[in-house]
């Protein structure tokens, strides 16, 4: 594995890159106004939870099998949100761990969520549960819990592997309204053919952002965003760089970028 | 510890193949078998969890280094991991936080890492030259010049637009930025479709692998 002290150049880029995303979330808190664009698997997360408090049937939300880390806590940021408009409608939810050390983590964040949505009264500690680490143990535990409580909305965000489907397709048997998000690439076709709203692969970041508004998480997006932008430039010119014959391999730019 | 001649006894034939039946059965209607199982099918997975961490982490990993090798240390560390079970007392559920703030602390760092070990690596090799010499060719690979020159043009046409769908921070009103995201979309959708074919071809594998144990192992259906 590569270090960024290995090469000072690769220490120099997430330098910059951090640098980058720290300046956009100190000026975002100090009052610049930044814009995200729509992202309509996102809107669609306030219809489902409508949905479920029409049919007065619980709301299910699976993290998946994502483990302590990235993936596993924005799964928990957008179910924080997902708590909280559930717990002005009084909706039951569930939520299904794979993960010990999440799981943990889980039972904090869905507490805080009751209480910050000023109903900690309403927290049931039986609704955040761990089922099994191993995965399709796991994926059998929540088929029959789809199927037992019949719940009317289901959102799958977080780290799937091979058992996405069966979760998705016991939603569609139930008639639940489906959200699903994912990094895995090769799980994201299934939820686009299963469900009823996508959300795909870098949206899965932008989540938080989209749905809290907060100052701090839209500076960071509008700062990775730059950094995006940079890393799309630095792509087009090594690719002139290389295909001019003069410059090559061995110009400079190209070489700069050359981790060996 | 099973072995493989261990579950081809009888006894263990019939076990899987009644299990792979009850669940199975899911697919019709949820069921009082299907229930059973599904719990059968946790309660065992739990057993393999508790025996697996002592055996692959905790044993290896802390108690022969602290009590066999007097690695003494490892001692602080079990007081470290205990604070998570706090997470159960009311009173004291606030020293579980230090622990998790620790792990996040972890994957934080761990992601400074990765965007140096993977992302940077990554650029460096979207880097692909548009007019392809004959001496850039591999050897024996029977491809041509106008070939590698297009396929990495295609390439780099589909980054790019790809790129464009995934900027939030501004709306993608002007005319050239939303065709290329459009595009951007287009091209995710039949890289998903090739996923989605090559993957249920996958799973069709693994339903063959449990029809042929029912068929041979259980049935004995040549």
């Amino acid at each position: 594995m590569t270090h960024a002290s290995d090469k000072w150049e690769a220490a120099f880029l997430v330098a910059l890159w951090s640098i980058i995303v720290l300046v956009t979330v100190i000026t975002a808190q100090r009052g610049k106004k930044y814009l995200i664009r729509r992202i309509p698997g996102l809107n669609a997360i306030d219809e489902a939870v409508g949905r479920a408090t029409e049919m007065g049937r619980p709301i299910l939300m699976v993290p998946g099998l994502s483990a302590l880390g990235v993936v596993g806590l924005q799964a928990l940021t957008i179910f924080s949100y997902i708590i909280k408009t559930a717990a002005k409608f009084g909706n039951r939810i569930l939520m299904p761990v794979a993960d010990p050390a999440l799981y943990t983590v889980a039972e904090e964040v869905v507490r805080e969520s009751y209480a910050a949505a000023g109903r900690p009264e309403d927290f049931d500690p039986t609704s955040v549960y761990f089922l099994s680490d191993r995965q399709f143990a796991f994926a059998s535990g929540v088929a029959g819990t789809i199927h037992r409580e019949k719940v009317a909305a289901s959102f799958l965000f977080g780290d799937f592997f091979a058992e996405s489907l069966i979760f998705a397709e016991s939603g569609q048997q139930v008639g639940a309204i489906q959200v699903a998000g994912t990094v895995q690439t090769t799980q994201l076709p299934f939820f686009i053919a299963s469900c009823d709203y996508t959300i795909i692969g870098d949206e899965y970041y932008a989540a938080s952002a989209y749905i809290s508004r907060e100052p701090t998480l839209l500076g960071s997006l509008v700062g990775q965003d730059i950094c995006k932008g940079m890393m799309l430039l630095i792509v087009v010119l090594g690719t002139l760089a290389l295909s001019i014959k003069p410059l090559g391999d061995k110009f400079f730019f190209v070489q700069w970028f050359t981790i060996k | 510890m099973p072995t493989a001649a261990t579950w081809s006894h009888p006894i263990g034939v019939w076990f899987g193949a009644i299990g792979t039946l009850a669940l199975f059965s899911l697919i019709y209607r949820e069921n009082r078998v299907y229930r059973l199982f599904e719990h059968i099918f946790i309660g065992l997975a739990a057993g393999y969890l508790i025996k697996t961490t002592w055996t692959e982490v905790l044993g290896p990993q802390w108690f022969t280094p602290l009590f066999h090798d007097g690695q003494w240390p490892w001692a602080l560390v079990a007081g470290f991991g205990l604070l998570f079970y706090t997470i159960f007392s009311r009173k004291h559920s606030w020293m579980s936080r230090i622990a998790i703030g620790a792990l996040m602390g972890f994957a934080a760092g761990q992601a400074f890492q990765t965007t140096a070990s993977d992302y940077i690596p990554q650029i460096r090799k979207s880097f692909k030259p548009l007019f392809v010499t004959p001496d850039q060719i591999p050897l024996g690979s029977g491809l041509t010049t106008l070939g590698i020159g297009l396929n990495n043009l295609l390439f780099v046409f589909i980054m790019v637009t790809v790129l464009t769908y995934f900027f939030f921070s501004f709306e993608q009103k002007n005319k050239v930025v939303a065709a290329s995201a459009r595009t951007g979309r287009l091209m995710l959708m039949f890289a998903f479709g090739a996923i989605f074919g090559s993957t249920v071809m996958a799973r069709m594998a693994l339903l063959i692998d449990r029809v042929w144990f029912l068929m041979h192992n259980w049935l004995h259906l040549q």
